[in-house]
């Protein structure tokens, strides 16, 4: 609901005591239905301090590894051009397959698993010019998908929204209900005109990517809390503000915890011209 | 409905004996009661807690009492000797009425009081006495009483008199928001207060998400809260207790009340009943800022809704001359639509039917069946998969309660309650050409009896005693579906990720209609008593023990329409409070001051809070996101009036402190903010309120509001970090830091001439930007930086409204 958007703000400065310097875990398994052999990646960086405006300091030198269940072993390389970037080559995933972190940073073995969940395919992605709305953000074309929910079984979805190879996210308030998605209330059903970035526009020419992402239980509700503690916060209607902790654990120091969350999944993408209007 | 049964039979048992005593006690010598009604002259309404008190022989002895109070419902009993007597009545906001009389035997008298005049009532209104705490005669405390005639002289946001947000202005009653009518007494939540309207509770007392309160001020004439030593009539919430009471209306003569601000209109007409047997009232008010949008030529502007209305009705009916029918009624509904994606409707229908009767001039008796009804609907629409949510919780309660006068400043009080609950969390129905399946969350069922006792009585001229006990229970009942969790039961902790798992359901039990799901009782005990040190001050120490069987589902800083209220059962276990308080309470120069100074302790069991991440919206195991734990509480209270002379009015000051320690599950679990104790989210350290009332000429009187608190807590952050584009904060300690100091003036210029009044009121006069909250985003000038931003509600706000009489 936009009730956050009621009242004033203000930015302030403020003073506070710093934490501890934590590990944080940008990491996807990916199986991609258009290119499943594509390079794998996981990003490591560390907490920072609160007033830092400057980009997140990469973790490097960590010994990153991914073991799948089936006894395979795969070795992550830090990348020569992104410090804090590890690579590998030639880790097909399998679906149903569950996959294991683990990462040795200074001096300490972080852990972490997640099972590789298949997604539905998108069956089209196009586009609707809609006028500027009070509720709905400026003129512009809109991206709409239609996909078939998997009868049957419990579904959770992501959707990642690239313009010309730029990732878009959108954190405004009420639009994180529509970037996941939890099939509880349409489970089998057919959706039509879905769009998860209802206030992103997208102008004619651009290459629109979108991509829908499995998400498991638990990586639903981790991006229901990153969600909640990102976006719309404030009014008086938020959340109280806690700490968003992912899936991954601290296996030499438990207090030390790492942030971010380790995921592996089935993506379907589809890529489509912004049409002349 | 076996417990019905139950109720009904002790009662009559104990009516039995009651009504057959009388009789006996009507020696000829003995003492005779005189009792009756203490109405308004002007319009036949009853007037509530006067003071009837009598000189006749016997009450020259200094250890007398010839002294009584009318109940709530106008009702007195005196006992007295035969013989000629000058009686005294007295009230807030009538002139003293004098009347002699003879006794030869019991009687039946009503007194009607003439109200003082509507032109003098600008510098009558802090004449009244509104705080019956300070009454240094009562053996009540902690309690406070609003006047309307005085509500409304109090400057209001936007013009709309609202007697919640002025209970705030009394020490020990905080706003949680200034955005909410949601209130905390004495460090308490907001779902901690039973709001009763004419006996029938109020599940959301909020309008426009909590901006106004469904109170109109036309149609309730008392407000009474209780922050502790409640009586045992009264159960189910562990903080306060807010009566209100709807008018009775004009008995006399037709009349009509109408008002016109910038947000609402209002309008009342009340009048007596053909054949003078009885008088009503319909009231109902509108806002209209919708109106407006609909003029505009803005296609997305003139489809928007938003508004609410009220309508509040009251019928009573005389039965004889000690006997009155009465029927009450509020319905109150918001809507809202946001072009064609949202929608939003909320609102209260509560009804009460009561039957009040007066026998042998001793004993008042009462039953009451009263219904409530809140719900709401929302509907998510124009993106592919439209749907339409829809909640409700209703009740129905069945009391009596007995009064019985055995002298003066000696009645004994019982009776009982039998109340059934029925919530429906959540359903979710497609709309239009939309894949989204109908979802039922399953109903809660519950029935609650109760039955309660107390004795008040004056032990020598010194010393007054209520003690009592409410024996309360709680039945969880079928239909319904309770699931057993593996291991631990519905929450557990995963020491290696730091955090609470949901449980995994391993079985489930269906429980038929009716069929007893979970039964919870207890034993409440009240009591306290007055010591008087002087004719005109008094200690006073109370015991209150409160237990709640409702939780209301709310993990946002004010409570929200969408909200809600979920039954203890078998993982839920009922909060339990348990609360001291001391006072002194005095008056001086001939009661022109009074000045009155309680501390209380509190401390509270299974109070809940919600795990991090916790997920409530159509959750139909809220088990697997809830911990429970416990709270304390503890302040000091001062409040100093000044009810005569030219300038009028009241400081209150507190001194408080409200923590809750939510400890883990086991010994090896950290549960919040790693067990130990935090300061819970309506912690004000200290908060003053000063209200004051000049009248400027014969037409004018100047109203002014000041306050200054303490800021409420918050959690600020430790360091940030970038998760997938987006900058996110970790926090530290959960409400370890402050909000900076609130301030504000208010004022009003209020214009009385004849039957007309203009206000004119400027709610935070010097602009003051007050922090509600701080939060932090992502800063949209650098999307790599954090930036903290705090929201404030209200600057300056102007209002303008005029009311008249016909």
């Amino acid at each position: 609901m936009a009730l956050a958007a009621l009242g004033c703000t203000r930015v302030v400065d403020l003073t506070v005591d710093q934490g501890p310097v934590r590990l944080v875990i940008e990491g996807r398994i990916e199986l991609r239905d258009n290119d499943p052999v594509a390079r794998q990646r996981i990003r490591l960086t560390t907490t920072d301090a609160y007033q830092s405006s400057a980009p997140p300091p990469a973790a490097r030198g960590a010994v990153v590894r991914v073991a799948d269940d089936a006894g395979r072993s795969f070795a992550f390389t830090e990348s020569a051009t992104e410090p804090g970037v590890y690579v590998r080559d030639g880790l097909v995933p399998v679906i149903g397959a569950r996959y294991t972190l683990t990462i040795d940073f200074d001096g300490e073995r972080y852990e972490g698993s997640h099972q590789l969940n298949a997604v539905a395919p998108i069956d089209s992605l196009y586009f609707i010019y809609r006028e500027k709305g009070l509720a709905q953000g400026d003129s512009g074309f809109r991206a709409l998908i239609d996909y078939a929910d998997p009868a049957g079984t419990k579904n959770y979805y992501l959707w990642e929204l690239v313009v010309d190879g730029k990732p878009r996210l959108n954190t405004d308030p009420g639009n994180q209900f529509r970037i996941i998605s939890d099939d509880r209330f349409y489970d089998g059903g057919r959706v039509i005109g879905y769009q998860p970035y209802d206030e992103e526009v997208v102008n004619p020419g651009e290459q629109v990517t979108i991509r829908q992402v499995a998400l498991s239980e638990g990586g639903f509700r981790y991006y229901t809390a990153l969600f909640e503690q990102t976006t719309g916060g404030g009014g008086p209607f938020s959340t109280p503000p806690a700490s968003v902790r992912g899936n991954m654990s601290n296996r030499t120091n438990q207090a030390h915890y790492p942030l971010g969350y380790f995921f592996s999944a089935q993506v379907s993408e589809r890529t489509a011209p912004v049409p002349p209007r | 409905m076996r417990c019905v049964g139950v109720i009904l039979t002790v009662l009559l048992a104990l009516g039995g004996g009651l009504f057959g005593s009388p009789r006996s006690l009507l020696a000829q010598d003995g003492p005779v009661r005189l009792s009756g009604y203490v109405r308004s002259e002007a319009n036949g309404e009853v007037v509530r807690y006067a003071t009837i008190s009598a000189d006749g022989p016997e009450c020259r002895v200094p250890s007398a009492n010839c002294r009584a109070t009318s109940n709530q419902d106008g009702f007195y009993v005196l006992t007295l000797s035969r013989g000629l007597h000058t009686i005294r009545v007295r009230a807030l906001g009538y002139a003293a009425r004098v009347d002699t009389l003879v006794l030869e035997g019991s009687a039946s008298r009503d007194f009607r009081l003439a109200a003082l005049p509507f032109e003098l009532e600008e510098v009558r209104v802090s004449g009244t006495r509104d705080s019956s705490d300070v009454d240094p005669g009562s053996p009540e405390m902690s309690t406070a009483r609003l006047d309307l005639k005085t509500v409304r002289f109090v400057p209001v946001v936007l013009g709309e008199v609202d007697p919640i947000r002025t209970l705030t202005l009394l020490p020990g009653v905080t706003t949680v928001s200034d955005f909410s009518t949601g209130f905390s007494v004495r460090g308490g939540t907001t779902d901690q207060n039973l709001i009763l309207l004419d006996e029938s509770t109020i599940y959301n007392p909020a309008h426009v998400f909590g901006f106004f309160s469904v109170f109109n001020g036309d149609a309730i004439d008392d407000v009474k809260l209780y922050k502790g030593a409640i009586p045992a009539r009264y159960g189910g919430r562990l903080s306060s207790v807010l009566d209100v009471r709807q008018r009775e209306g004009n008995a006399k003569q037709f009349e009509g009340n109408g008002s016109v601000g910038l947000l609402s209109s209002r309008l009342s007409v009340e009048g007596p009943l053909p054949n003078q047997v009885g008088s009503y009232l319909v009231a109902g008010r509108r806002t209209y800022a919708d109106l407006f949008l609909k003029l505009s030529s803005n296609p997305d502007l003139n489809q928007n809704v938003a508004y609410f209305y009220d309508l509040n009705a009251k019928g009573n009916v005389r039965l004889g001359t000690s006997g009155t029918l009465m029927a009450s009624g509020y319905f109150g509904r918001d809507r809202f639509k946001v072009a064609d994606q949202f929608a939003a409707s909320w609102g209260n229908v509560a009804g009460t039917l009561r039957w009040n009767q007066a026998f042998g001039n001793r004993l008042f008796s009462k039953a009451v069946l009263a219904v409530s009804d809140y719900d709401y609907g929302l509907e998510f629409l124009g993106f592919g998969r439209d749907l339409r949510w829809t909640s409700r919780i209703g009740s129905a309660d069945f009391k009596i309660n007995e009064t019985y006068h055995i002298g003066n400043g000696n009645l004994i009080e019982f009776g009982g309650e039998l109340t059934s609950f029925d919530v429906k969390p959540g359903s979710i129905r497609p709309v239009g050409n939309s894949p989204v399946l109908p979802i039922d969350l399953q109903q809660r069922f519950g029935i609650a009896p109760a039955l309660h006792l107390s004795h008040e009585i004056e032990l020598g001229p010194n010393v007054s005693l209520r003690y009592g006990a409410r024996l309360a229970g709680f039945r969880r009942t079928g239909r319904g579906t309770i699931y057993r969790y593996a291991g631990a039961g519905p929450l557990a902790y995963d020491p290696a990720l730091g955090r609470y798992q949901r449980g995994r359901v391993i079985d489930s039990t269906v429980y038929r209609d009716g069929e007893s799901i979970a039964s919870f009782s207890g034993l409440e005990p009240r009591a306290s008593i007055r010591v008087g040190l002087s004719r005109t001050a008094s200690l006073k120490a109370s015991y209150t023990r409160t237990r709640q069987y409702l939780h209301l589902v709310s993990n946002t800083s004010s409570p929200t329409p969408v909200d809600i209220w979920e039954p203890v059962g078998p993982y839920l276990k009922p909060q339990v409070a348990d609360q001291v308080a001391l006072g002194y309470a005095s008056t001086w120069a001939g009661e022109a001051y009074e000045f009155s100074v309680e501390g209380y302790f509190k401390r509270l069991r299974n109070v809940t809070d919600f795990i991090d991440g916790a997920d409530l919206a159509l959750n139909d195991r809220l088990e697997t996101e809830m911990l429970q734990g416990d709270g304390r509480a503890y302040g000091l209270e001062f409040y100093a009036r000044k009810r005569t002379g030219h300038l009028t009015g009241w400081l209150s000051y507190t001194l408080s402190r409200s923590e809750r320690r939510l400890r883990g599950l086991t010994a090896d679990d950290p549960g919040i903010n790693g067990g130990r104790y935090y300061a819970s989210p309506f912690d004000k350290t200290h908060d003053v309120s000063a209200v004051g009332f000049l009248p400027l000429n014969r037409k004018w009187t100047l109203g002014g509001t000041f306050v200054l608190a303490t800021g409420l807590p918050v959690t600020y952050p430790e360091s940030r970090y970038q998760y997938n584009g987006l900058v996110v904060v970790e926090y530290g300690p959960r409400n370890a830091s402050r909000l900076p100091i609130y301030h504000r003036l208010d004022l009003t210029f209020t214009r009385t001439s004849g039957s007309k009044q203009w206000q004119f009121g400027l709610y935070n006069l010097y602009n003051r930007f007050n922090a509600q909250s701080i939060s932090f985003r992502q800063a949209e000038s650098n999307p790599l930086q954090v930036e903290a931003v705090q929201t404030s509600i209200f600057g300056i706000v102007p209002s303008v409204s005029f009311s008249f009489r016909f």
